[in-house]
């Protein structure tokens, strides 16, 4: 099956300063991919790379097979994008901004956008400016679904909404992907709720990817492990380490498993969550080589 | 797109329509007047007849519309208002930062510039015309008098070469700083800038103007005005000069004829102007038959500028934009 996006050596510069850099993976149809880093880590300029309002200084981005902009018509009529502020006309009545998207998407479904709205409570007449925060960020997300884009690529999307809208939204999310089989890349800073409802992640540290890959297969490669200060050697010469914190007689260390696990009988065992591996990851000061990235491609 | 345009562009075509009707509701009664007058003094045949004794109606006649220079000088700003208020929903998007909903529908960037474009030009275009034959009507009385040189700019396609200009440099200042405010005030100050500039310095110089030197110290051959120049002609410039041609000042003046009587508050008449032998009046100007000619350059310059302006616009936004 062919990729839905796939980037190669994708960079962005903005005058001397790298947005993004050395950036390769590719997305397929189904696939729901976190895109998690800190703020500035190249997050939504990698979002918008593949929508087509950026294009690339470096490497090449292809989305459902076309340039995003030298072919921006093939892209932008499967894509959905919600950008990170969700902007919407404010003057616009949520009917307005249905019409909207009718008349600038081909491929607009009508019946499923009037449906999400009414289960939404959302009033027809009402000025988009005069609904709440979460309220516009629904209807952005409404805009983004009925165009029925084969990717979907949402900016910190949890960001605008509640715990209870957050649950909602990640459902529809979810209906979405069984129903459409959509890829879907969205991004957040943190990942919290995210990863029940993704199956890959990328994280962006510094505007390169430091860690790439589905969460079961992440899971499964990375220990955490403590033991006795003495061995620590047996911890570190045949896994990469991607963090260790040393106390007087005791070493905790995480690791990326190179191959199978031994260690003696002093060493605890543990499976760190995906969390803190992430976190992990953001802690190591060094940046992975995309060498090296490429080993953890699924 | 046409219709989300549209949309976008509704307050700013109540604004526009209010704007005309605002006109309307003063050139109308006011030009009304003018014609009326016009008819009443008699002016029609009394200049056909180039009779002398018609300078004390056209005195007055002028002085009507004297009266009202104060309002309709203002005028002049008609073409950046509403440049300024017809680009404001293309400078919005970008304010606002809604380009990026616009831009990541189905339809690409350049046709969302294209319609945007488009349709503010067209609003520019509209009320151009319908500004310029209000203009025209109602100046079409003084022209007769003055010429339409005098009101050059309400004529013809200047309106229109202005407005287009403005939309444009509203437009290209809203794509460059992204925010309203700033390019409201960049269309004003840049507006005022290039068309004091075109008018003052380089709308006198589109040809060489004509001379005419008169000796002042000879007497009159005939019964005609001696500084005539022909009808509706436009008078750039007008000094005293000697034989040689040297400019002369009113210092010099009085040394070759000093005034016969002198005194606070005496006026000096002098029916003898025999001392006036060897200066000359001379007079640089554009005949009526250029007006034309005038407007097409002058409409040549603004719509040129248009265009570098409207390419800056497309290059930010299709190039640097990305």
């Amino acid at each position: 099956m062919s990729a839905v996006l796939r980037a190669e050596n994708l960079g962005k510069r903005y005058g001397s300063q790298w947005a993004l850099r050395d950036c390769s993976f590719s997305l397929q149809a189904g696939q729901v991919t976190a895109l998690v880093g800190p703020n500035g880590s190249g997050k939504s300029t990698l979002l918008e790379l593949a929508i087509g309002l950026l294009s690339p200084t470096q490497g090449s981005i292809e989305v459902l097979g076309a340039s995003p902009t030298r072919e921006p018509t093939e892209v932008l009529r499967g894509v959905g994008f919600v950008a990170q502020e969700h902007p919407l006309y404010r003057g616009f009545s949520v009917e307005e901004t249905l019409l909207l998207g009718k008349k600038l998407n081909p491929r607009w479904d009508d019946s499923f956008a009037r449906e999400r709205i009414i289960k939404l409570g959302l009033p027809f007449k009402k000025k988009v400016g005069q609904l709440s925060g979460g309220q516009q960020a629904q209807v952005a997300l409404v805009l983004a679904l009925a165009k029925r884009p084969e990717l979907l690529l949402l900016d910190e999307p949890i960001a605008a909404f509640d715990p209870l809208a957050r649950r909602e939204f990640l459902q529809i999310l979810m209906e979405t992907v069984a129903e459409s089989d959509a890829a879907v890349l969205l991004s957040s800073h943190i990942l919290g709720d995210l990863e029940r409802v993704c199956d890959s992640v990328i994280l962006l540290v510094a505007g390169q990817i430091q860690l790439l890959g589905e969460i079961e297969e992440i899971l499964a490669s990375h220990r955490f492990v403590v033991g006795p200060i003495e061995e620590e050697m047996l911890s570190s010469c045949l896994h990469e380490v991607i963090q260790r914190s040393r106390s007087a007689k005791q070493v905790a260390t995480l690791l990326r498993l190179e191959s199978p696990l031994v260690l003696g009988d002093k060493w605890f065992v543990q499976e760190p969550s995906l969390e803190d591996i992430v976190l992990g990851y953001l802690q190591r000061g060094d940046v992975v080589s995309s060498r090296e990235v490429e080993k953890v491609l699924p | 797109m046409t219709w989300v345009a549209w949309r976008q562009y509704r307050v700013e075509l109540i604004i526009g329509l209010a704007l005309l009707a605002a006109l309307t509701a003063f050139l109308l009664p006011t030009g009304l007047e003018k014609l009326a007058l016009f008819e009443d003094l008699g002016l029609a045949t009394c200049l056909d007849a180039g009779s002398p004794g018609c300078s004390r109606q056209v005195m007055q006649f002028i002085q009507e519309y004297e009266s009202l220079e104060a309002i309709v000088g203002w005028f002049n700003f008609a073409p950046a208002i509403v440049g300024a208020l017809l680009a404001a929903p293309v400078v919005m998007e970008f304010e606002q930062r809604t380009y990026r909903l616009a831009w990541t529908q189905s339809i690409t960037r350049g046709r969302w510039l294209v319609t945007k474009l488009g349709l503010a030009l067209l609003g520019a275009a509209i009320f151009s015309v319908v500004f310029t034959l209000l203009m025209t009507w109602w100046y079409s009385p003084l022209d007769k008098v003055t010429g339409r040189f005098e009101h050059f700019s309400f004529q013809g396609a200047m309106p229109l070469a202005y407005t287009l200009f403005a939309v444009s440099l509203a437009v290209a200042a809203g794509v460059l700083s992204r925010r309203t405010i700033v390019a409201m005030v960049a269309t004003i100050v840049g507006f005022l800038a290039v068309r004091l500039t075109v008018e003052f310095m380089l709308r006198p110089h589109y040809i060489t103007p004509l001379e005419k030197v008169i000796a002042l110290g000879a007497p009159a051959p005939d019964s005609k005005p001696k500084l005539a120049i022909p009808d509706g002609a436009w008078t750039v410039d007008e000094r005293l000069v000697d034989a040689a041609g040297n400019t002369l000042t009113n210092q010099h003046l009085f040394e070759i004829c000093p005034p016969s009587g002198v005194g606070p508050g005496i006026q000096v008449e002098r029916t003898d102007i025999s001392c006036l032998e060897g200066v000359f009046s001379r007079l640089l100007y554009h005949p009526a038959d250029r007006f034309w000619t005038f407007q097409a350059i002058e409409a040549a310059i603004f719509l040129g500028i248009t265009a570098v302006l409207l390419g800056l616009t497309v290059w930010v936004v299709r190039r640097r934009m990305s």
